[in-house]
């Protein structure tokens, strides 16, 4: 995996005197000074203090600006879980009762700085012996002690020099799966191990340079090449002949069954001849051709490690929840143990895990994982809140009215589509071909076989037999396919686009629509304009930057960046109504801002002020200033994007939010293309469900939960995701929303990686042509077996991967 | 001829060490990270007034025993 190693923060043209020595970003107009350096905020002036306390400034030498951006503050109880037993016990790995080891995900690791810093985290605490960071998994093991640091203060140890460790449901499960991992290098060694000795050994039979005088000789190098040929039958060949039967025994035949056809027919044959002293038989080819076909397999197995394709809501949600019992106390309770009825306690920035009601507190939820839209909902006492949704703002009580697993936004993963196995239901173009090829090579050999037997010579006709299922063998066929997918990925990889598998490029190749999400997918996350309308502010500026830094909610945020004055002012009597607005007194001077009637004090007819985006009004002393405009941004170029897409695919769009952004987005899709708002995830999932019906292959494109649903129905799911964080609903790739502009070049691409397998099966099936003119006279030579294998599959390797790079330059993407 | 023989057998019993060598260097999860190491070995430890703590576990990950690793089912 080609890594860069600075991270991806671009430094351009910008002086590093502008940027914030810990993180490097953009210094803001009040920025923070520490000695002679400058800092962004609060956070990144604390990890640089802690760190030049403990004498680890060496971080800063490494890589430029090494810190993680916007280190959100963690808030106290957020890893309070940790210290419930039965958490603590499936967490921690291994214990000898005083030394643990811990693996946590670490998202933020980004570069080499990273790994110097949190391998030299013995160096923040007592407690901690050792720390190995595998890189590319962004995982750390910890070996530490548990009577000096609790599992809980080493969660918060990280989170507080901005390595907030991810710690979910799914990152138990790792172990079986490393096991299955090394199986196929130990195949691997066990196949190259023989393979290279049997060609050794078989070198003075293909040169006759065993004559008759060393008769004995011979022999010995038969029985050997016969012993070594052994384990690779027994061992390295397994997975070839264990999965071409089963997809015998579910009646469908995959590549595999010529595959273990000729590994079978080679070895009898083999055996045979060596039995009868008929000739040297094909222990060498053999060989090599499960040596090649696990080398395919090695290359086909891209494993991102650091994302996960296959998440369900559990990964999003916490691992155990506060509950608040009968008598008022507190205690932590396992999610998996969380009944309707329970009463708990949802603090600042925690999730509420399955739908509730809300019972005490004001409660401001943001359900952007949800829904993909970042304006948090204020609700009332008594009313109902979904799954998934984040409270901001103090802690609210809230009662749970169902149990996880049947929630509003959790029920779609009891859905069918979550149940079938995508890549059993896509037909790959080697799976497709096999079926046909499997049956041609069946009626030549038994063609072949009946015309000798009718010619009287019957062990002519076992030779012709058996040379058939020999040569025929796809191992060509079986390479192509891993190796200019395989290279695709790679080339696909390197412009951030992470593709699970291989069939998922054939499935994009193949698609004929593509529906996208809004929120999140054509607007980038989290971002917006803001737009002033009213009178012209001057020093008001300066007033109303102060009221609204006073407020953690988004708008109040959003809007102080966007005045940005510097000059810190008192507030007085701050006061926050939710779902209303904020208000107090900046140099004597009463200021109010929220919604319409808030402002203006009055009942007024919140209506005749009604519109259909997103308001801040402003007003000093009781005269209404104007107002601040909060609209979404479209991604950049996307007017040029989307119409490079229509080029081969129709378009739609579903939108979970209502219609109000309509019209801007109409001014980007055609009229007869289809723009649906207000759309469940449930309805997402069926929209795609009823294209495929009709006929089409279907690319689903969107980055929150509620498209989770669509994402898993359509043939080709792209999850999008800003920033390291890789924060994705499960999918079939991973695209980096910087990159979206990119889009139609990489489908582009996989098309034309697909082409190049076609090609690459022409030349394979030239190859097994004129092997099959030798087979099916009989006279097949071992030594022209074991030419022909390794020529064939080395010719469309190379074939495949220069073919599959050189597309990638001619896109672009290389 | 019997030369033959001899060689034949340390060929095999040389290639059968190497075998052994990569199955060790699988078992040892040196193909589990091909990254991280070629960073490390760049990041020269600066001399310091703290002192590592003490290393007391060994230089491998340790085999994970049952009671002390549950099954992870939710």
């Amino acid at each position: 995996m080609d890594q860069p190693l600075t991270g991806n923060k671009s430094f351009g043209k910008i002086k590093a005197e502008s940027l914030c020595f810990h993180c490097g970003s953009e210094l803001p107009a009040r920025k923070f000074s520490l000695e002679d350096k400058s800092f962004c905020c609060e956070g990144c002036v604390t990890v640089y203090s802690l760190l030049k306390d403990k004498d680890l400034c060496r971080y800063y030498d490494i890589t430029r600006n090494p810190g993680v951006e916007a280190i959100k503050p963690v808030f106290k109880e957020k890893f309070l879980f940790l210290d419930h037993p039965e958490i603590r016990e499936r967490l921690i790995r291994f214990s000898d009762g005083k030394t643990s080891l811990v693996n946590f995900v670490l998202p933020a690791i980004h570069c080499s700085s990273c790994i110097w810093l949190l391998e030299h985290l013995y160096r923040l605490s007592p407690g901690i012996n050792r720390s190995v960071i595998q890189f590319q998994a962004r995982e750390i093991q910890i070996w530490f002690q548990e009577d000096l640091i609790s599992l809980r203060k080493l969660a918060e140890l990280l989170a507080s020099i901005g390595y907030e460790p991810a710690i979910e449901e799914s990152g138990f499960q790792k172990d079986a799966e490393e096991k299955e991992d090394k199986s196929l290098y130990y195949r691997l060694g066990v196949a190259g191990f023989c393979f290279g000795n049997i060609m050794l050994l078989s070198f003075p039979e293909y040169f006759s340079l065993a004559n008759s005088r060393e008769e004995g000789m011979s022999l010995l190098f038969r029985l050997l090449n016969f012993t070594l040929a052994l384990p690779v039958l027994l061992y390295s060949a397994v997975p070839f002949i264990r999965s071409a039967w089963n997809s015998i025994r579910q009646k469908e035949i995959n590549l595999d069954v010529p595959l273990a056809a000729g590994i079978l027919a080679m070895f009898f044959r083999s055996s045979w001849d060596l039995a009868f002293d008929l000739g040297p038989g094909f222990m060498d080819t053999l060989g090599g051709l499960v040596f090649f076909l696990l080398i395919g397999r090695w290359f086909q197995r891209r494993v991102y490690s650091r994302f996960s394709f296959d998440r369900d809501y559990k990964a999003y949600f916490p691992l155990a929840v506060t509950r608040i019992m009968e008598d008022d106390c507190q205690e932590i309770l396992p999610l998996a143990r969380l009944e309707s009825g329970h009463r708990l306690l949802i603090r600042n920035q925690e999730l509420i895990p399955a739908d509730a009601m809300l019972l005490k507190g004001n409660a401001l939820i943001d359900y952007s994982f949800v829904t993909g839209e970042s304006m948090p909902i204020a609700c009332a006492e008594g009313e109902f809140l979904y799954a998934g949704g984040r409270q901001t703002g103090a802690g609210i009580e809230i009662q749970i009215l169902r149990p996880v697993s049947e929630s509003y936004l959790t029920k779609l993963w009891n859905h069918s589509s979550f149940h079938k196995n995508k890549e059993e239901a896509f037909a790959t173009f080697s799976h497709k071909v096999s079926h046909y090829f499997t049956q041609a090579i069946a009626v030549v050999a038994l063609l072949a076989a009946a015309y000798w037997l009718f010619q009287g010579l019957s062990q002519r006709a076992l030779d012709a037999f058996t040379a058939v299922l020999i040569i025929a063998c796809p191992c060509a066929l079986a390479l192509s396919s891993p190796f200019a997918l395989g290279n695709a990925l790679r080339i696909m990889e390197r412009n951030r686009f992470y593709v699970k598998n291989i069939a998922t490029v054939e499935a994009l190749a193949a698609a004929d629509s593509l529906v996208l999400d809004k929120t999140g997918t054509l607007t980038p996350a989290g971002s917006g304009e803001v737009n002033w309308e009213g009178i012209t502010l001057k020093d008001e500026k300066a007033l109303f930057t102060a009221l609204f830094s006073q407020s953690i909610h988004p708008l109040s945020r959003r809007a102080a960046a966007w005045l940005g004055g510097n000059v810190s002012l008192s507030v007085q009597e701050f006061q926050e109504v939710s779902g209303k607005g904020i208000c107090g007194q900046v140099n004597g001077l009463n200021l109010r801002a929220g919604s319409f009637s808030w402002v203006t004090e009055s009942a007024a007819d919140a209506q005749s002020h009604f519109s259909a985006d997103t308001r801040v009004w402003l007003s000093l002393e009781g005269a209404l200033l104007g107002s601040l405009k909060f609209s979404q941004q479209y991604r950049p170029a996307l007017g040029k994007v989307l119409s490079e897409l229509r080029n081969t695919l129709t378009l739609a769009v579903l939108s979970g939010d209502g219609q109000q952004e309509e019209s801007r987005l109409r001014e980007y899709f055609t009229p007869s293309e289809p723009l649906l708002f207000r759309q469940s995830p449930e309805q997402k999932l069926e929209y795609i469900k009823q294209m495929q019906l009709a006929g089409h292959k279907v690319i689903m494109a969107g980055d929150g939960l509620n498209d989770a649903g669509a994402l898993k129905q359509s043939d080709a799911g792209i999850a999008l995701t800003e920033g390291n964080a890789g924060f994705t609903p499960s999918s079939d790739a991973i695209l980096e929303g910087s990159n979206f502009h990119l889009l139609p070049r990489l489908l582009a691409f996989a098309r034309r990686s697909v082409q190049v397998i076609h090609l690459s099966f022409m030349i394979s099936i030239l190859y097994n042509v004129t092997g099959l003119f030798f087979a099916v006279q009989g006279t097949l030579s071992p030594l022209f077996a074991a030419v022909l294998m390794p020529v064939s599959s080395v010719t469309v390797v190379v074939f495949t991967t220069v073919l599959t790079t050189w597309m990638g330059r001619k896109e672009g993407l290389l | 001829m019997s030369v033959m023989l001899v060689l034949i057998f340390f060929s095999i019993s040389t290639a059968l060490l190497f075998l052994i060598a990569f199955v060790w260097a699988v078992r040892n999860g040196q193909f589990e990270d091909d990254y991280t190491p070629s960073v490390r070995i760049l990041l020269d430890d600066v001399a310091s007034s703290i002192e590592p703590n003490p290393k007391i576990t060994p230089n491998q990950t340790p085999s994970l025993t049952p009671e002390s690793h549950a099954s992870g089912q939710v």
